[in-house]
């Protein structure tokens, strides 16, 4: 990083851009039941996490939040914790 | 096939603290009337699973999942039969439209979840990295 600002001096900060998890590994379906793998877009009391903090895209957002209030339903995630 | 038929998922818990012979006979229920009403049925039971949150102050749950093809009535009446139920604690059906995946989930979940923690915590650290 430093060693590029040195080359590039008047680049502002450079932020990796995040890709969707989903569509590079070509998800069909954002399937409720797949517990482990929603865990990872919800907080620590569990709530959904943004789209600026994992950097899924749009579409796959929409099926992330359906999945996971599905989840919730059966209980198999958590509404709240602690 | 004389009727356009759809692909179903049906997701129903059973009371865990019930007697296994009692949970059992539910099961039994469920599949018998699958069976008889709808095609190409797949049952799988995750068995006994901690819950997320307690439900009519019980922890665990007996899960079931039903993958089938039937007539958009049957589905119906099956959410009907779930709800009156004495026992059933939850239960969801969706359209299913994607191949029927063995869902080993509750087996395969403590591996999986490391795996997830570890690259969860590749993810936060390059998190960190971005916002620095």
């Amino acid at each position: 990083m430093e060693r590029n600002e040195a080359q590039r001096p008047f680049r502002p900060m450079h932020r990796r851009k995040k890709v969707c998890a989903f569509c590079t590994e070509n998800v069909a379906v954002i399937d409720y039941k797949d517990v482990p793998r929603l865990r990872k877009y919800i907080s620590e009391r569990a709530k959904i996490l943004p789209r600026r903090v994992t950097g899924t895209c749009a579409k796959h957002q929409r099926e992330l939040t359906t999945a996971i209030k599905r989840a919730r339903q059966m209980a198999l995630l958590p509404f709240v914790s602690n | 096939m004389e009727k356009k038929l759809a692909a179903y998922e049906t997701m129903y818990v059973v009371d865990g603290t019930l007697a296994d012979d009692a949970i059992a006979a539910i099961v039994a229920k469920f599949t018998a009337l699958v069976n008889d009403n709808a095609s190409d049925v797949v049952i799988a039971e995750w068995g006994k699973r901690r819950l997320a949150y307690p439900i009519n102050y019980k922890n665990e749950g007996y899960y079931v999942l039903m993958n089938f093809k039937s007539e958009p009535t049957f589905p119906l009446e099956l959410e009907r039969i779930l709800g009156i139920t004495d026992g059933i604690i939850r239960s969801m059906t969706t359209r299913f439209d994607g191949a029927v995946v063995t869902p080993a989930v509750a087996e395969a979940a403590p591996a999986e979840k490391a795996e997830a923690q570890t690259e969860a915590a590749a993810n936060s650290e390059t998190a960190e990295k971005d916002a620095e």
